[in-house]
């Protein structure tokens, strides 16, 4: 008999914790396949156990284990055939063009507000992106990214302090910023 | 400004763990060895936990990370931190162990999402002692269910038989169990 989304879900802890096997295992990742929501309460439960993990403490690892580990990485070949030699360096080598594509798109992005404005809509331009760039960096820590920011807010600060204008008298509806 | 220099030390963390962990695809030993001084101890408390047994923990911690250096690409930092991913992959390997069973888990099956940030060693043991709070607030019996199964590896069913419960109030004491400590950190 087919199995309901709800009995499923009652054996997401049961799949977490790897205790299935079997067809019962195949069934149940069957369905992950086709459940968002099985998956993400499933990532949630391993985040959990994650910390339900933390909680343990204990004396520290004998001194010895550490030389031991450094002599058995030291030991292997770094580099060798990796046990999927297909799949893993076109994944890695992929990956590895997503910083440098990042870092030119944000290049373009910065160079549109010159391009494509003029006056005050640069420095806020500017003011705006460096502040996004901050609120990202502050979700991924990449400090290409911080870098960026706090460049953009400086050059949107300097646009301010050195234009002439902020020293006239205008009229409140004809300020050049 | 005490919270302040707090978080801007906890992203230096972050930084520092992100770049420990590029150095360390990229093969580099020193990283590795830097990794081991920050997470060897959680791993080493987890296998033990669960192995009862010195020697046994120490070859579940050697193997931790020599997967960890054989297949770095495993972690996905972006998807949560390595503290925790660490030691689910410890308890996995030590319960493989102490039923004499060949490595069932493979480690890039053990992705961990969301949750704290736990790359800042203050932040960490906050978090630590928030999740021994929230184990030891919960029903004494929903703890036991939870260690029963995490930390001696007992499958729902053995912990139904062991205690004398029925099966499906197991299974509820247990998820309900991960998501009282999941609330704790909404």
């Amino acid at each position: 008999m087919m199995k309901t989304h709800e009995q499923f879900a009652d054996d997401l802890a049961l799949y977490a914790l790897g205790e299935m096997a079997g067809s019962d295992r195949q069934e149940f990742e069957e369905h992950l396949h086709t459940c968002a929501a099985c998956r993400r309460e499933l990532q949630a439960l391993r985040g959990d156990l994650g910390l339900l993990g933390l909680s343990s403490s204990g004396p520290q690892p004998p001194a010895r284990s550490k030389e031991r580990l450094l002599q058995a990485i030291a030991a292997e070949p770094r580099r060798a055939p990796a046990p999927a030699p297909v799949e893993l360096p076109r994944r890695s080598s992929w990956l590895a063009w997503v910083p440098a594509v990042i870092a030119i798109a944000l290049f373009f992005i910065t160079l549109i507000f010159p391009i494509q404005f003029d006056r005050q809509w640069i420095t806020i331009g500017w003011a705006l992106e460096g502040t996004a760039l901050l609120w990202l960096f502050h979700r991924v820590p990449h400090p290409g990214l911080q870098l960026t920011g706090v460049g953009l807010l400086i050059a949107a600060f300097l646009r301010l302090a050195f234009n002439p204008a902020v020293l006239d008298y205008h009229p409140r509806a004809a300020i050049p910023i | 400004m005490e919270p302040v220099e707090n978080s801007s030390r906890a992203r230096g963390d972050a930084v520092e763990e992100m770049r420990l962990i590029a150095r360390l695809r990229a093969g580099d030993q020193q990283a590795m060895s830097e990794l081991y001084d920050r997470y060897g101890k959680v791993v080493y408390a987890v296998a033990l936990r669960v192995l009862q047994d010195a020697a046994a923990a120490e070859d579940v911690l050697q193997d931790v990370f020599l997967q960890l250096w054989r297949n770095p690409d495993a972690f996905d930092a972006s998807r949560g931190s390595l503290a925790a991913w660490l030691a689910v992959i410890a308890r996995h390997r030590s319960i493989d162990r102490l039923r004499k069973r060949r490595p069932e888990t493979d480690i890039e099956e053990c992705v961990i999402t969301s949750g704290p940030d736990l790359r800042d060693e203050t932040e960490r043991t906050l978090v630590i002692e928030k999740v021994r709070g929230a184990l030891a607030e919960m029903n004494p019996d929903q703890r036991s269910a939870l260690e029963l199964a995490f930390f001696q590896g007992l499958t729902h069913s053995e912990i139904a038989e062991k205690t004398g419960e029925p099966l499906g109030t197991i299974k509820t004491r247990i998820r309900s169990g991960l998501q009282q400590l999941r609330a704790k950190f909404a």
